[in-house]
C-alpha cells in the first residue's frame, strides 16, 4: 500500500517537476498509473476480504439459526454508531483530496486529523465491544466459554448469587440450564411462566426478572430468541472475530499511512500538482469503509 | 549462474555500445541489493529461483531413491516415513511456490517486459524490489520451517491434517506449518505485486506506436498471468491466514471438530491453486510464442488467436478448480458443471499449440538450443494437456484421483511444459542478460538429456496408475488396492 | 495516450463540496434506514433487504467518494471484474455446500463432538436431555 503511493516520490531529472519519477512523460501519466496501481491494489483487499464473506455465507447458509441466535449478543448501537464513525471518516477524506487538490494545506492536514480521530474512535468503540466478549467468553471457536446469554445476563442476575442453580455456569448450548432460562428470559417462549409467591419462585427473583427484562427490552426486544439454543453457535464468534479483526488491521494500517501522508501535508509537498499520495490512501480508506458497511448488518443486524 | 558480471569489454563479438551497460552501471554489493533497475531485479529473481529450482531437485532425488526399493530404501520403518512425507512436501511447495510461479514472471518478465514493450521501467520500481524481498523472505520462512520442525501436510495444506499434524524439532514450540504457511503468504504477496506492476506497465507505460495488437505475444502471455496473479492469490493470502487462525487460535472454520468445514478450505484453496497453474504454464506458452516465430524464420501464425487464447485461458482457469475435489465430498452437481468447465480450458491451449506448429509449417527451422527445448516443449505439452483431458472427464477422475497418473500428468505439463518453456527463455535471452552467447553443443546435449531423462521418469508413472496406486505413498505399491478419500 | 499536456488540477477530477456532503447524508439516512429495517419482518428477504442497502451504500461510496464515476472508464472495469470474480467464488462455493451439507451434519453428528460444547455439557446439562449421542473426540478432532 505505501509502497504504491510512495512510488511517485523519486529523486529524478525533471527540473520543473519535482515529484515526477524519471520513467514517466507527464505527472498525468505518472498519476493515471498510480491510481491503476491502487485499484488494482483495492481489488486484491477485496477479494482477500472475500474469503471471509465466503466463509461467512456458507455457514449462514447452512445454519441461520447460529447466526440469528447469535449476533444476539452483539449490540447493534455500538456497531451502529462505529458505521457512522467511519462514514464521517470517509466524508473528511473524500474532503481531504478535495483540499489537496486545491492546495489548502491547513484544512487538508486538520481534515486528516479528523480522518486519523474516527479511526482511533473506531477502534476504540472495537475495543470495547471486544471486551465485552472477552468477559463474557463468548470468543471464537476455541475459546467459547460463555457465560452469559444474550443481552449480557448472567445466571447471578436471574437466581441471585446465592440461588442453587447458580452453583453451575449458566452456557446457552447447555441444554438442561437452558429450560430455565426459556420461560423468563424470552417473551415467545412456549413455556408457561411459574408463578410467582410462596407455591412459586421468590418475589425476589420475579423482582430481578423483571428488572431484567427491562435491560433486554433496551437491548433487543424486537426479535427475542424463542427457540432452543442452537448447536455451533461458536462459528459466528470465530467469522465475527476473524471478520472483524481483518477489518480492524486494516483500520489501524490505514490510520498509520494517513499519518504519514498528514506529515506529509503538514510539510507542504501535496498541492494540485501533485496529490497523488492523499489520493491513494483516500481510496484504501474508503474501501475499509465499504467493508464495514457489509459487515454491519451481516454481523449486528440478523433478523 | 557464476558467470551473471561478465567483463562485456573483452566478451568479443558482443557489441557494447556505451561501454557501460546495466551490470557495469553500479559496483559492489549495495549496488544490487537497493537497485531498482528492471534488469538487476530480474537476475536476482533468476539466481533465487535457479537455487530454489536446486533445492527442489534435492528434495526430488530424495523422493525417487528411496522408492527404488519397494520397502522404501532411506526411510525404512514407519517411524522415519515422515520424513519421507517431509520431502514430499517440500518438493512441492518449493517447486511450486518458489520455483514455477515467480520463475518466468519474476526472471524473464522483469528483465526483458520493459524492454519489449519500449519503457523505461516496470511501472513501479520500488514495489517491483519490495516484491522481490517478500520471495526472499518467504522462501527463508519456508527454510526455517523445515528447520523448526518440518512439515508433513502436502503443499496442499489440506485441513483438518494440516491443523492437528505438529513436528517440535528444535524446541522452540510446534510452529513449522505456520511458518511454512506465513513463508507461502508472503510469496502470494510478491506474486500479487509482480501481477500489478506489469498489468500498470502494459496500460500506462506502452510508448506511442505500441498497440495492443502489436505487443509481443511474451507481453500477452504475462499480461494474462497478472490477471490471475492479482485475482486468485489474494485468495490464497486469506485461505492459509485462515489456517494460521486455525492453528493458532483455533477457530474451526475448517476444522469439523469446530462445525468447520474441511470441503471449504479445499474451495478456497484451489480457487486461487488452480488458476496458478495458468499462471505457471501461461508464461511459458509466451515464449514458445516468441521462440518458435523466431527459430522458423517466420511471423507468428495466427497472433491474435494466440493473444486472446491467454486471456481466454486466464478467465476460463478460474471457473474450473472444483476438478481437483471430484472425490473429496464435492457434491456431484458441481462436480459435473466443472468437468464439463474443464474440457473448455482444452480449447484456448489447442489453439495455441496448432498455431505454434502452423508458424513452424514450411518455415525455415533452426534447430538451436531454445528451438530444441520448444520441440520438446510442445511434444511434452501435448502429452501432458491430452492426459488432462482425461483426469478432466468425472467418471475417469474417481477412478485416476491420487494416483500416479495425476502425478504425471502434473509433470509432463509442469516441467514438459513450464520449465522446458523457461530453460528455452533462458537459452534464448542468455546473451541479452549476460551479454555472452553459451556453448550451442552443450546446450544442445543439455536439452536432450532433460527430453529423455525426464520421460524415462514419468512416462511409467502413467502405466503404473493401471494399478491405481497413490502416487503419496513412501512405499511403491505392490497390489490393487485402492485407498479412497 | 501520454500526450495530455496538464494544467493545475486538471490530472483528477474535483469533486464538489456540495456532493460530498450530500453523499455523506445519504449514507447516514441510509444507515438509519439498514437499522430501522430491523423492526420490520420481512420474512426470507430480511437479508436482501439489508444488502440491497449496503450496496447502495458502497455504490454510493465508490462512485462519489472514490470518484469512479468520473475516473477512467478502465479503472471501473478493474473494480467490476473483481466484484464478478468475488460473486463467481462465493456463488461456486455455497452452491456446492448446500449440496454435500447433510452429509456434514450427519458426520458431526455421529463420529466428531465440538469439544467446546462437551465442556459445556460437562458443566451444565446431560447428554440425554438434549438427544445426543455421548460424545467422543473423533478421528478428525483436534
Amino acid at each position: 500500500m505505501t509502497t504504491v503511493a510512495q512510488e511517485s516520490h523519486e529523486p529524478h531529472e525533471h527540473g520543473n517537476e519535482e515529484h515526477l519519477a524519471h520513467h514517466w512523460d507527464t505527472p498525468k501519466q505518472q498519476f493515471d498509473a498510480g491510481k491503476l496501481g491502487i485499484w488494482l491494489f483495492l481489488t486484491t483487499e477485496i477479494l482477500l476480504f472475500s474469503g471471509l464473506f465466503c466463509a461467512y455465507s456458507v455457514y449462514r447458509a447452512n445454519h441461520p439459526e447460529v447466526f440469528e441466535y447469535a449476533h444476539l449478543y452483539l449490540n447493534k448501537w455500538l456497531g451502529a454508531v462505529n458505521t457512522i464513525v467511519l462514514i464521517f471518516s470517509s466524508l473528511t477524506m473524500a474532503w481531504g483530496v478535495r483540499a489537496a487538490q486545491l492546495g489548502q494545506k491547513k484544512l487538508l492536514v486538520t481534515l486528516l486529523g479528523i480522518t486519523l480521530a474516527c479511526g482511533g474512535v473506531f477502534m476504540c468503540v472495537k475495543f470495547v465491544e471486544y471486551k465485552d466478549k472477552w468477559s463474557h467468553g463468548t470468543l471464537w471457536a476455541g475459546e467459547y466459554h460463555p457465560h452469559v446469554l444474550p443481552g449480557g445476563v448472567t445466571k447471578a442476575d436471574v437466581f441471585g448469587p446465592g440461588g442453587a442453580a447458580a452453583a453451575t455456569p449458566t452456557l446457552p448450548n447447555a441444554p438442561a440450564t437452558q429450560k430455565a432460562f426459556d420461560g423468563p428470559i424470552f417473551e415467545g417462549s412456549t413455556v408457561a411462566r411459574a408463578p410467582a409467591g410462596p407455591a412459586g419462585l421468590s418475589a425476589a427473583w420475579v423482582e430481578k426478572e423483571s428488572a431484567r427484562e427491562e435491560h433486554l427490552s433496551v437491548r433487543d426486544t424486537e426479535r427475542p430468541w424463542t427457540g432452543p439454543v442452537p448447536k455451533n453457535t461458536q462459528i459466528f464468534f470465530s467469522i465475527y472475530f476473524l471478520m472483524t479483526g481483518l477489518h480492524g488491521l486494516h483500520v489501524l494500517a490505514g490510520m498509520a499511512v494517513i499519518g504519514w501522508i498528514m506529515l506529509r501535508a503538514s510539510r507542504g509537498e501535496f498541492g494540485p500538482k501533485y496529490f497523488n499520495p492523499v489520493d491513494f490512501v483516500g481510496l484504501y480508506w474508503h474501501v475499509v469503509d465499504i467493508v464495514w458497511i457489509f459487515l454491519f448488518p451481516l454481523l449486528y443486524l440478523i433478523h | 549462474m557464476t558467470t551473471i558480471t561478465p567483463d562485456l569489454a573483452h566478451s568479443g563479438g558482443v557489441p557494447v555500445s556505451a561501454g557501460d551497460n546495466y551490470l557495469t552501471h553500479g559496483r559492489g554489493i549495495a549496488s544490487w541489493i537497493f537497485t531498482l533497475d528492471h534488469k538487476r531485479i530480474g537476475v536476482m529473481y533468476l539466481v533465487s529461483v535457479l537455487s530454489a529450482f536446486f533445492l527442489g531437485g534435492i528434495f526430488a532425488m530424495v523422493i525417487r531413491t528411496q522408492l527404488i526399493n519397494p520397502n522404501g530404501a532411506i526411510f525404512t520403518d514407519q517411524a522415519h516415513f515422515r520424513y519421507y512425507n517431509e520431502m514430499f512436501t517440500l518438493h512441492g511447495a518449493v517447486m511450486i511456490f518458489l520455483v514455477l510461479i515467480p520463475g518466468i514472471p519474476g526472471a524473464l518478465g522483469n528483465f526483458v517486459l520493459p524492454i519489449m514493450l519500449g519503457a523505461k521501467d516496470v511501472a513501479f520500481p520500488r514495489l517491483n524490489l519490495g516484491s522481490y524481498y517478500l520471495y526472499v523472505s518467504g522462501a527463508l520462512l519456508a527454510i526455517l520451517a523445515i528447520v523448526v520442525g518440518g512439515v508433513e501436510t502436502g503443499w496442499t495444506f489440506y485441513t483438518p491434517y494440516s491443523v492437528t499434524t505438529d513436528v517440535d524439532k528444535l524446541g522452540l514450540g510446534k510452529h513449522a506449518v505456520e511458518f511454512m504457511v506465513f513463508g507461502v503468504f508472503l510469496l502470494g504477496f510478491s506474486s500479487i505485486f509482480t501481477g500489478m506492476n506489469f498489468i500498470v506497465t502494459m496500460h500506462k507505460l506502452r510508448p506511442p506506436g505500441m498497440t495492443w495488437f502489436r505487443m509481443p505475444l511474451f507481453l500477452w502471455a504475462i499480461y494474462a498471468t497478472s490477471i490471475i496473479q492479482v485475482l486468485a492469490t489474494p485468495v490464497l493470502g486469506i485461505t492459509l491466514l485462515l489456517l494460521i487462525a486455525e492453528r493458532t487460535l483455533k477457530v474451526g472454520i475448517f476444522n469439523p471438530a469446530y462445525g468447520g468445514d474441511p470441503v471449504l478450505f479445499q474451495h478456497f484453496f484451489w480457487f486461487y491453486s488452480h488458476p496458478a497453474v495458468y499462471i505457471m504454464i501461461l508464461p511459458a506458452m509466451g515464449i514458445m510464442s516468441e521462440v518458435i516465430a523466431t527459430f522458423s524464420r517466420k511471423h507468428i501464425f495466427g497472433y491474435k488467436f494466440i493473444a486472446l487464447s491467454s486471456i481466454a485461458i486466464a478467465i476460463i482457469g478460474f471457473l474450473v478448480w472444483g476438478h481437483h475435489m471430484f472425490p473429496n465430498g464435492q457434491s456431484t452437481m458441481l462436480a459435473t458443471i466443472f468437468s464439463f468447465l474443464t474440457m473448455a480450458v482444452a480449447i484456448p491451449s489447442a489453439i495455441k499449440v496448432w498455431n505454434w506448429l502452423a508458424t513452424m509449417y514450411r518455415g525455415s527451422i533452426d534447430l538451436k538450443t531454445p528451438m530444441c527445448y520448444a520441440m520438446g516443449f510442445l511434444f511434452l505439452f501435448a502429452i501432458g494437456g491430452l492426459t488432462g483431458v482425461f483426469l478432466g472427464t468425472l467418471s475417469v477422475d474417481v477412478h485416476l484421483h491420487d494416483t500416479y497418473f495425476v502425478v504425471a500428468h502434473f509433470h509432463y505439463v509442469m516441467f514438459g511444459g513450464t520449465m522446458m518453456g523457461f530453460l528455452a527463455g533462458i537459452h534464448y535471452w542468455w546473451p541479452k542478460i549476460t551479454g555472452k552467447m553459451y556453448n550451442e553443443t552443450l546446450g544442445r546435449i543439455g536439452c536432450v538429456l532433460v527430453f529423455i531423462g525426464f520421460n524415462l521418469t514419468f512416462f511409467p508413472q502413467f502405466i503404473r496408475a493401471r494399478t491405481a496406486c497413490r502416487g503419496v505413498m513412501p512405499r511403491t505399491c505392490r497390489s490393487f488396492i485402492r485407498i479412497t478419500s | 495516450m501520454s500526450t495530455e499536456t496538464h494544467e493545475s488540477h486538471g490530472v483528477a477530477h474535483v469533486m464538489p463540496m456540495k456532493v460530498l456532503i450530500n453523499i455523506f447524508l445519504a449514507l447516514v439516512v441510509l444507515t438509519v434506514v439498514t437499522v430501522g429495517a430491523t423492526l420490520f419482518d420481512f420474512g426470507p428477504y430480511n437479508l436482501y433487504v439489508a444488502m440491497a442497502i449496503a450496496v447502495v451504500k458502497a455504490s454510493l461510496v465508490v462512485l462519489y467518494f472514490m470518484h469512479l464515476r468520473y475516473d477512467n472508464p478502465f479503472n471501473s472495469i478493474v473494480f467490476v471484474g473483481c466484484l464478478v470474480f468475488v460473486s463467481l467464488f462465493i456463488g461456486l462455493s455455497l452452491t456446492d455446500t448446500t449440496q454435500y451439507q447433510h452429509k456434514m451434519n450427519n458426520l458431526q453428528a455421529e463420529k466428531v463432538a465440538a469439544p467446546n460444547v462437551e465442556k459445556m455439557h460437562e458443566g451444565g446439562g446431560s447428554h440425554e436431555e438434549h438427544g445426543e449421542p455421548p460424545a467422543g473426540k473423533g478421528s478428525l478432532g483436534n
